[in-house]
C-alpha cells in the first residue's frame, strides 16, 4: 500500500502543493491497480523510498529515471499522481493551458529546461546511491 | 420468418437497414450491443474548461473507476478511447479471440453502434481515381453519398481547395467553426498557397458528420470540446441515432445481447444461428435474407465459420497511420478558446509531383485528452514537463497521417476451427520506404504552414482502426469474394454490406463510403426481395 507521505511528496514535487486526503487516497488506489508495490525490485523500491524520505531528491531522481529508465516505477507513479492531480478542479490551475507573451514564454522555457538539466545532473549523481539504499538506510 | 436479418448495428448495418425498413420489409437487427451505462450519465452537459474548473467528480469519467483512463506504455491503437468510450470493445477478447502476428492491433467492436460509437466523424467520399480497380465507381455511389448525407448531416464546404478531392457534394451543412490554431494554419496556407500547391499540398475545411445546425432532432453543435468523452449535444453522428429513427418503423426490430455465429442456406432462405451472450442460450432465426454488417473482421468470421473455410487466408487492408505532434509557432503562448470541437480542425491532402496516390493529414488541436498524457511522451522531469506544456499546449496540434493500403499475401486474416482469428500484417519493405518518403515530403509542407514537428509517433499496424478487404468485391466473384451487389460467392441469400468488400483503401476515412455502399447494397436488396 502506498503511503500518504508518498502521495504528498509527489504532489509537492509536481505542483509545489499538497494533494489532500481525497486525492491521496485516489492516488493509492490507482497505484494498487497500475503500479503495485509487489512488482517492485529491491533497487526500484529503494529509489522510491529515497524520493519519499528525501523529497528534495524526488525531482532529480525523476529526471534521472526519465533518461536512464523511462519505465521506472518512480516515473510511473509520478505519472499517476499527475493524472490524479489533473482530474480535479484544484488541478485546473496547474494543468490547463496558460498564456504568456512571446518573451515571457522564451524565458519560462529556458528556465524550465535549465531546471530540468540541473535536476538531471543531480539525479544522475545520486541515482546509483539511491538504488543501493545508501540514502535511506 | 423475417425478410432480412442484419448482423451488427454499426455504421454499415444501419445504412443497409434504412432502405429495407423504409420499403416495409420486416427487418431484424441482431447485435452484441454493449452500451456505456456507467460514465455517460456522470458527464455534465458542460464545456471542457467549465468541467475541469468546477466538477469535483470529474475523475470518475476522466480517469475511470478502474483508472483505465491512465494509459501506460507507448501510444497504441485507440489512444483516443476514453473511459466512457471503452465499452466499445467490452468483452471482445472473449467473444472474438485473436492471435496477433506482426503486432497488428485490431479493435473488434461489441457495442451498440460499433466502432462509430467513438469515431472521429471524418466523412470523406472516394473519387473514381481512388476506387481504381473496384468493380463499382463514384456513379453508383453518388446517390447513396447523398442519401447518407441527408440522414447523418455532413458539414463542410464545396468552396475550397479540397472540392476536387471530394467531388460533387450536395446538401452539406455549414462547415464547423475552426479554432484559433486551425485558423492560423489555414491563413498561412492561403498566404503560401502557390508554393504549397507546387509541392502537391492542398488543405481546407474537413468534412465531418457533425450537426453544425439543428438536424433531424440532433445538435446544433455546442462546441463543448467533449467529443472524445460524451455526446451531450448529439452533434457528432452516431449509428444509434439512425437506429433510433429505424425503430420508429413498425417493421423494424433491434435485438441486443445476441451474437450471430453462423448461417445455413436453404432453397427459400437462410437459417441464422445465434447466441444470447448473457444467458449463453442458442437460437436460430429464419430469414429470407441475411446481411452481414459485423465489421470487416466480424463478417469474415461469420462467413468462414458458416462455409467451413477454416484456415483459409483472406486479405486484409488497413490504412497505415502516424501522428506528428506539432507546435503552431505563431500561436505559441497564446490563449485558447473555451468553445471549440475536438474533431479534425483542418484537413489536407498531399501528393508529391510524380506520385500517383494522395496521403491525408488531419490537424487536431490537443486539449481535452488531458495534459498528463503528453507528459509521458517527454523525457523531462514531470514538474518541468507540466510547466512547459501548460504554456506550449495552446499551440499544440496533432497531425494524423493516413496512407493508402493495398492487399498482398503478407496481410491476411485466418479463422481457425477453434474460433481464433490469426491476423498477419507485414507490409513490404517497399511499402515502408514509400510511407517514410511520403511523410518526409509531407513534413516539409507542414513546416511551410508554420508548424514545427516535435516527434513522430507510429502507434503500430492497425492503429487507424480502418479495416477492410476481407471479402473483396469483384465483378465476377470467386471463392471468398462478393459480387457488386454484395452477394457472397456460393450463396443466394447472404449479402455482405460492410468494408469487407472494399478491395483496397485510399488514404481517407472509409466510413462515409462504407455507409454509402451499404445503402446501395440495401437498396439493391430491397428491389430483389420485393421482386
Ligand atoms: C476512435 C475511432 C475513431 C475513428 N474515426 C474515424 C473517422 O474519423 N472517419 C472514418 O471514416 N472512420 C473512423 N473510424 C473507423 C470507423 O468507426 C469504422 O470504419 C466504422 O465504424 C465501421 O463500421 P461497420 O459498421 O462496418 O463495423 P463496426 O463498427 O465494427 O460494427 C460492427 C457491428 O457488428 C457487431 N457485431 C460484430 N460481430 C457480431 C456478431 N458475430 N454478431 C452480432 N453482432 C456482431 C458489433 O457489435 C457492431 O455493432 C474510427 C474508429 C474509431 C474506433
Amino acid at each position: 500500500m502506498t503511503s500518504r507521505r508518498e502521495a504528498e511528496a509527489f504532489a509537492r514535487c509536481l505542483t509545489g502543493r499538497p494533494c489532500g486526503r481525497e486525492r491521496a487516497a485516489r492516488y493509492a488506489a490507482a497505484c494498487t491497480r497500475l503500479a503495485p508495490e509487489e512488482r517492485l525490485t529491491p533497487a526500484e523500491r529503494n529509489i522510491l523510498r529515497t524520493a519519499v524520505r528525501l523529497p528534495w531528491l524526488a525531482g532529480p531522481l525523476d529526471a534521472a529515471c526519465g533518461v536512464l529508465q523511462p519505465a521506472h516505477p518512480l516515473r510511473a507513479r509520478m505519472f499517476i499522481m499527475a493524472a490524479v492531480l489533473e482530474a480535479s478542479p484544484e488541478g485546473a490551475r496547474d494543468f490547463l493551458p496558460a498564456s504568456a507573451s512571446r518573451p515571457a514564454l522564451m524565458v519560462l522555457t529556458a528556465a524550465g529546461l535549465a531546471k530540468a538539466a540541473v535536476k538531471l545532473l543531480l539525479g544522475l549523481a545520486v541515482f546509483p546511491l539511491a538504488r543501493g539504499r545508501w540514502l535511506t538506510s | 420468418m423475417v425478410d432480412v436479418l442484419i448482423a451488427g448495428s454499426g455504421a454499415s448495418a444501419v445504412s443497409a437497414a434504412w432502405p429495407l425498413a423504409e420499403a416495409g420489409l420486416r427487418v431484424l437487427m441482431l447485435d452484441t450491443g454493449e452500451r456505456d451505462t456507467v460514465y455517460t450519465p456522470d458527464v455534465p452537459p458542460e464545456d471542457f474548461l467549465s468541467l475541469r474548473r468546477t466538477d469535483p467528480e470529474q475523475h470518475r469519467y476522466f480517469l475511470g473507476g478502474e483508472f483505465e483512463g491512465i494509459p501506460f506504455g507507448s501510444v497504441r491503437v485507440g489512444a483516443q478511447l476514453t473511459p466512457p468510450r471503452q465499452h466499445l470493445a467490452r468483452g471482445s477478447d472473449a467473444l472474438y479471440p485473436k492471435n496477433i502476428e506482426d503486432g497488428f492491433q485490431a479493435l473488434e467492436a461489441t457495442s451498440l453502434g460499433g466502432l462509430a460509437a467513438a469515431w472521429g466523424a471524418s466523412s470523406t467520399p472516394f473519387t473514381d481515381e481512388e476506387m481504381d480497380g473496384w468493380p463499382i465507381g463514384r456513379r453508383e455511389l453518388q446517390p447513396h453519398y447523398d442519401a447518407v448525407t441527408a440522414r447523418t448531416g455532413i458539414c463542410g464546404t464545396s468552396g475550397d481547395d479540397l472540392a476536387g478531392i471530394f467531388g460533387d457534394s450536395p446538401g452539406l451543412l455549414p462547415p464547423a467553426h475552426q479554432d484559433r490554431n486551425a485558423r492560423e494554419v489555414h491563413r498561412l496556407y492561403m498566404h503560401r498557397r502557390a508554393r504549397l500547391h507546387a509541392l502537391g499540398f492542398l488543405a481546407g475545411h474537413p468534412r465531418l458528420a457533425f450537426a453544425t445546425r439543428r438536424f433531424r432532432g440532433r445538435g446544433p453543435a455546442r462546441y463543448l470540446d467533449m467529443e472524445f468523452w460524451a455526446d451531450k449535444d448529439e452533434a457528432v453522428w452516431r449509428p444509434v441515432y439512425t437506429l433510433r429513427e429505424l425503430e420508429r418503423f413498425p417493421n423494424f426490430e433491434y435485438r441486443e445481447a445476441t451474437r450471430v455465429l453462423s448461417f445455413e442456406e436453404s432453397t427459400d432462405g437462410v437459417a441464422v444461428h445465434a447466441e444470447d451472450i448473457r444467458e449463453k442460450r442458442a437460437s436460430t432465426v429464419q430469414a429470407r435474407h441475411l446481411v452481414l454488417a459485423a465489421g470487416a473482421l466480424g463478417s469474415a468470421r461469420i462467413a468462414v465459420e458458416s462455409l467451413r473455410g477454416w484456415d483459409t487466408p483472406l486479405p486484409l487492408v488497413s490504412n497505415p497511420y502516424t501522428y506528428y505532434p506539432v507546435i503552431v509557432w505563431r500561436r505559441a503562448g497564446r490563449a485558447v478558446e473555451r468553445r471549440r470541437h475536438s474533431l479534425t480542425q483542418l484537413l489536407a491532402y498531399f501528393r508529391a509531383p510524380g506520385d500517383d496516390e494522395w496521403i491525408q493529414a488531419q490537424f487536431y488541436s490537443y486539449r481535452s485528452l488531458l495534459t498528463f498524457k503528453l507528459m509521458k511522451e517527454s523525457p523531462l522531469p514531470h514538474r518541468e514537463a507540466r510547466e512547459l506544456l501548460r504554456y506550449w499546449m495552446g499551440s499544440f496540434m496533432i497531425v494524423g497521417v493516413h496512407h493508402p493500403d493495398r492487399p498482398h499475401e503478407g496481410k491476411s486474416v485466418r479463422l481457425g476451427p477453434d474460433g481464433r482469428l490469426t491476423i498477419s500484417y507485414r507490409p513490404t519493405a517497399g511499402e515502408e520506404r514509400l510511407r517514410r518518403r511520403r511523410e518526409q515530403d509531407l513534413v516539409r509542407a507542414v513546416r511551410l504552414l508554420g508548424c514545427i514537428p516535435v516527434k513522430r509517433i507510429d502507434p503500430g499496424h492497425g492503429s487507424s482502426i480502418h479495416y477492410a478487404g476481407t471479402l473483396p468485391m469483384a465483378r465476377k466473384p470467386g471463392p471468398w469474394q462478393i459480387g457488386t451487389a454484395g452477394c457472397l460467392y456460393g450463396c443466394r441469400h447472404v449479402t455482405v454490406a460492410d468494408g469487407s468488400g472494399f478491395p483496397h483503401l485510399p488514404a481517407k476515412g472509409l466510413t462515409f463510403t462504407l455507409m454509402a455502399n451499404a445503402s446501395r447494397i440495401g437498396t439493391l436488396l430491397t428491389g430483389r426481395l420485393r421482386g
